[in-house]
């Protein structure tokens, strides 16, 4: 898994201790990036994940002896 | 054999014992011989052991290749995926770097936001980080007011590249 896909989500664009319309417009829009990184983040674990198990899939089926060719014929290769 | 028998006295210790490894290199010697033609003298079949042993060292030989080969596609994926992401990060960034700087120079920029507008802000956020602390790595369930500072608010990171 890379380490990109490990870091957390957060909640950014907290407003300070004397807010002023800057900041409200500067935190509404941080956290809208937040929400892309976050979901990009997101995408790659899962990505990642479903391809760690695919590639299992594909290693035990390397492993498999391949049928014989009257199987293959008649559609029954595994 | 009479001039043997003669020479070496096959009755004492000594002659016993010469004619048992006469007799041991003759039995030696008929059974290279029947190897060289195509005779296989191997009462425990350890040929066949052998040949079993190899054969499953070529399969896990292959297996280890086979697994090796997948792997490092599968490093190449990820790592094109990854590249895709922090790309999109980093446009992100540049977006949000680029409304940072609009909005400090606004013409409202400096105007304090109202009081009440704040406070329901902050609550929402109290209740967003008591809900899941994971996502609020200053947060104390103890503190009841997020906004304890200038640090609360994170600004647009400078674009990347």
């Amino acid at each position: 898994m890379p380490a990109e896909a490990a870091k957390p989500c957060t909640l950014v664009g907290r407003l300070p201790a004397e807010p002023t319309q800057a900041d409200l417009e500067i935190g509404y829009a941080v956290r809208g990036a937040e929400i892309l990184a976050c979901d990009a983040r997101r995408g790659v674990a899962v990505d990642v994940h479903q391809a760690e198990h695919d590639d299992v899939d594909a290693w035990l089926k390397s492993l498999a002896p391949r049928p014989p060719l009257w199987r293959r014929a008649l559609g029954l290769g595994r | 054999m009479t001039r043997l028998a003669r020479t070496f006295n096959f009755a004492t210790p000594f002659g016993g014992l010469v004619g048992v490894v006469i007799l041991v290199a003759i039995v030696g010697l008929l059974i290279f011989a029947a190897g060289g033609l195509g005779f296989r003298f191997d009462p425990f079949d350890s040929a066949e052991r052998r040949a079993d042993q190899a054969e499953s060292t070529a399969a896990a030989a292959t297996s280890d290749a086979s697994a090796r080969g997948i792997e490092a596609a599968g490093e190449r994926d990820t790592a094109a995926r990854v590249d895709v992401v922090v790309r999109q990060i980093a446009a992100a960034d540049r977006a949000v770097f680029s409304l940072t700087s609009d909005a400090r120079i606004a013409i409202d920029a400096k105007d304090p936001l109202d009081p009440d507008r704040a406070r329901r802000l902050r609550d929402v956020d109290q209740q967003l980080c008591a809900a899941r602390p994971a996502i609020c790595p200053d947060y104390s369930p103890t503190t009841h007011d997020a906004g304890g500072g200038g640090e609360a608010l994170h600004p647009g990171r400078p674009p990347a590249g």
